[in-house]
């Protein structure tokens, strides 16, 4: 991509307070799409810096991965937003700045639990908090995570094996979806601000954010009062849907083609099975799992996952890889969309969307501190 | 007023990911047309059919459909056909956003690919939406969400520690990449607001998984390190789901600093874990997770999961109990913050209709405008008002099958009978804990609290 593409966001001032990894990736997709975003964070550094990994297990403040990946391209300012000289800089920081994005309950001499006394002190600002549960609502007090809030957005119970307890994911779902929603929610509003529509606080629940993607499971609830529970991979009602052993691995498939019955025959090398009934009928394959386990598993046991998955993919399977990242780092694809160029020739994790004219870019994470004499200095008050 | 009022988006989109991302424009204001192919409509219009229902025009009653595309109008158009196409591109020379999600290939052989429209409409945003982008030598290659967690290396880092990856039985990843796509789309139009120029919005589901993926990636990158499944453990904390009282039911614990785990030592009367020295770190704990799961489970065993998570939660313990769909509809908490919208299923029943867009701005909400179209439910208003049509020559295109048809693939009485749900397979394997009778009931008395402004 070309460096000197134009920024959509350029101009546009964030102040970020630190205050989990919800808000740090908001922040890290305006900083990506050119907004300065300046992050407010402790004197000692945000744990997100003390996250890791870390080259050799080493900590180091300005050198973890999560730093990098979450903070890129923003400026930092440390300081202690609960001490007075701290709270007054920030406020001259959030006073300057188009945004602020932190979370309600994020403690500092500011009135961040209070919208109204917020929109009075910072007229121009749009304040946008993210927080596990919301500012309202019987659970605004709760705390939790990932782990804790996909539990009560209804991820768990449906995932795992059916004889075993619910598990979570090994990512940060939930908290990345609150992350998604506040820079979606900061750029709907500088939008409307392009109209003349000034907002002033936008309150988004990590809880909601997650509750709302599990249309699966309560459109057959609402449909037909079914209550879905964890069953392996597997998607209900639509077979094969699932992760399956193969020679070398493991290769995901899924039922979806414009003539299923074909593709899978001629890629199993059992033409003759074409006109079964098994591979025909969608329903037949969900009520006979096992029988069609026992016509693939023999085959996939004789092939690796690379051949099956690019036999598949020519008959229009949407058969796929079940790669790990050290697969995925030295994907071809994702090597030819340049998906991996980081700042300064390190490899890095690219934005999560392409635009042609205003590219999205990653950029190095700061050290700690490094806009100090910079920004806190000129606010007038002491860091 | 709302942020997009005066908008207007062209859907061509089908099944999750781009519906997603054009409904939360149409909640947000935009006049957003979603265009199906008469003949072949949607094919989300399939999935989870009312009441297992596949008589009549059963296309109409899937509450999977009705979810992603509130809000919307309908537009029968066949872009099978040169008049299909003029009157797309009628369409788009008013149109601020096209939102689509086919491979590449399928727009190219139509000529509606970004190359073949930027030229004659400068102010257009394009959203392109598939599995892998649209360039690369994967670019065409077909993939649904279900099968894009194990595709983007999630499911890798997943599942229960020594077993095979596990993919999750919640379909949040197209949300989740449709939703970045909307993030991309918006960053388009405040430029345009600025430069009045249009651009491509190229979204890949993988790389927006591949952002859940940042820590393990640079693991890998300094150290050659992997992150294959643990279970509800991860390094650093204290986790874990444990069995509370009643069937199948679940509590999930989460303690990630010194604080929580004090609390949790005491709420669960472990008070004698604090002077532990074998606990004294997270590390010495991790060690000894399963003599303390032990302990929280035994806890844990003899209560409700929603007093536990009341009592664990008012002690400074981050829980929470593991909710069914059921559950989910009927939460307290969604319920007074409003994140449903009581909507027709046509030909069904009022549903609660989760928003996409959540956000409480200035107290005020953005839902659901009004109910999913049926196909081609306002082809007539659209041609008449945005091009100019009369009666005679919406009738001609009719007749010509341009904006009318009858969707052939759904009709046979084989294919409604693939589409009936085989509910005792499911109850004999164990994939649904049980069919709920009263569903009906239970939902009425939702939507009534919705309506009521529920709180």
């Amino acid at each position: 991509m070309a460096a000197d593409a134009p920024r959509a966001l350029e101009g546009v001032r964030i102040i970020e307070i630190a205050a989990g990894l919800s808000v740090a990736y908001a922040g890290k997709l305006l900083a990506q799409g050119g907004a300065e975003v300046i992050r407010i964070e402790p004197p000692e550094g945000d744990p997100i810096r003390l996250a890791g990994p870390f080259p050799g297990d080493e900590p180091d403040l300005d050198g973890g991965g999560q730093h990098a990946f979450l903070n890129g391209g923003k400026r930092s300012v440390a300081l202690d937003v609960n001490s007075e000289g701290g709270a007054a800089v920030s406020a001259d920081l959030i006073a300057s700045a188009d945004v602020l994005l932190t979370s309600w309950k994020t403690p500092a001499q500011l009135p961040l639990d209070d919208a109204d006394a917020m929109r009075e002190r910072f007229p121009n600002t749009l304040y946008v908090s993210i927080s596990p549960f919301g500012r309202s609502g019987p659970y605004a007090d709760f705390e939790g995570d990932s782990h804790v809030i996909e539990a009560l957005a209804g991820f768990s119970y449906v995932t795992g094996y059916p004889d075993r307890e619910p598990v979570s994911l090994g990512v940060d779902t939930a908290e990345f979806l609150g992350g998604l929603y506040g820079w979606v929610t900061t750029l709907a509003l500088l939008n409307a601000r392009a109209h003349g529509e000034q907002h002033h606080h936008a309150d988004i629940a990590s809880y909601e954010t997650a509750a709302l993607t599990d249309d699966h499971n309560l459109a057959v609830y609402h449909g037909m009062g079914l209550l879905r529970r964890r069953f392996y991979s597997r998607v209900l009602g639509a077979y094969p849907s699932d992760i399956m052993r193969c020679r070398d691995g493991f290769v995901s498939v899924v039922p979806g083609a414009p003539d299923f019955a074909t593709s899978l025959g001629l890629l199993i090398d059992r033409p003759e099975m074409i006109d079964d009934p098994l591979l025909q009928l969608p329903k037949e394959r969900v009520v006979r799992w096992q029988d069609f386990d026992a016509l693939m598993e023999p085959w996939l046991m004789e092939h690796d996952a690379a051949e099956i998955v690019q036999k598949a993919q020519e008959l229009r399977l949407a058969f796929a890889l079940v790669p790990d990242v050290a697969d995925l780092a030295a994907d071809e694809h994702l090597a030819a969309r340049g998906f991996f160029e980081g700042p300064g020739g390190e490899p890095a994790v690219g934005p999560p969307v392409g635009l042609s004219e205003t590219p999205l870019r990653p950029a190095a994470p700061p050290a700690l501190g490094e806009a100090n004499d910079e920004l806190a200095a000129s606010s007038g008050g002491a860091a | 007023m709302k942020p997009f009022d005066g908008l207007r988006v062209i859907d061509l989109s089908q099944v999750w990911a781009g519906p997603v991302a054009a409904r939360v424009l149409a909640d947000l204001g935009a006049d957003v047309i979603k265009v199906e192919r008469p003949t072949v409509p949607d094919r989300i219009r399939t999935a989870y059919i009312a009441q297992n229902d596949t008589t009549g025009n059963y296309w109409e009653r899937a509450p999977y459909y009705t979810v992603r595309n509130v809000s919307k109008r309908g537009l029968a158009l066949d872009l099978g056909s040169d008049e299909g196409i003029a009157i797309l591109r009628g369409l788009l020379e008013d149109a601020d956003v096209l939102i689509e999600s086919y491979t590449p290939r399928v727009l190219e052989n139509f000529g509606l690919s970004w190359n073949d429209l930027k030229e004659q409409y400068p102010r257009l945003i394009m959203m392109s939406l598939c599995g892998y982008g649209q360039t690369g030598p994967r670019r065409n290659s077909p993939a649904f969400g279900m099968g894009m967690e194990p595709a983007s290396g999630i499911s890798s880092v997943s599942g229960y520690e020594g077993e095979p990856p596990l993919k999750s039985g919640n379909t949040w990843v197209d949300p989740f990449a449709g939703i970045h796509g909307l993030g991309g789309l918006l960053t388009a139009l405040y430029h345009r607001e600025r430069s009045g120029r249009g651009q491509q919005v190229d979204v890949s589901m993988q790389e927006g998984l591949l952002q859940l993926l940042g820590p393990q990636f640079h693991d890998y990158w300094m150290n050659g390190r992997l992150h294959p499944g643990t279970g509800n453990r991860r390094q650093g904390l204290v986790r874990g789901v444990y069995p509370t009282a009643g069937e199948d039911a679940w509590i999930a614990i989460s303690v990630r600093d010194e604080a929580e785990w004090a609390a949790l030592a005491r709420a669960t009367g472990n008070d004698a874990w604090l002077d532990d020295d074998r606990l004294a770190t997270m590390a010495g704990r991790h060690e000894q997770h399963d003599e303390m799961d032990a302990a929280i489970g035994e806890w844990t065993a003899s209560r409700d999961k929603f007093a536990a998570m009341e009592e664990l939660q008012a002690a400074g313990v981050p829980a929470g109990a593991v909710l069914n769909a059921r559950e989910l509809m009927q939460n307290e908490h969604l319920l007074d913050r409003g994140l449903w919208d009581a909507q027709p299923v046509r030909g069904f029943a009022t549903v609660p209709v989760q928003r996409y867009f959540p956000a409480h701005v200035d107290g005020e909400g953005y839902g659901a405008r009004g109910p999913a179209p049926h196909i081609g439910e306002h082809t007539d208003e659209v041609l008449r008002d945005l091009l100019g049509y009369d009666d005679a020559k919406i009738a001609e295109l009719r007749e010509a099958g341009v904006i009318d048809g009858e969707p052939i693939m759904l009709t046979p009485p084989e294919s409604r009978a693939a589409l009936i749900q085989p509910i005792d397979v499911f109850l004999e394997s164990g994939s649904i804990l049980e069919v709920d009778e009263q569903h009906l009931e239970r939902m009425a008395a939702v939507v009534a609290r919705i309506e009521a402004g529920a709180g």
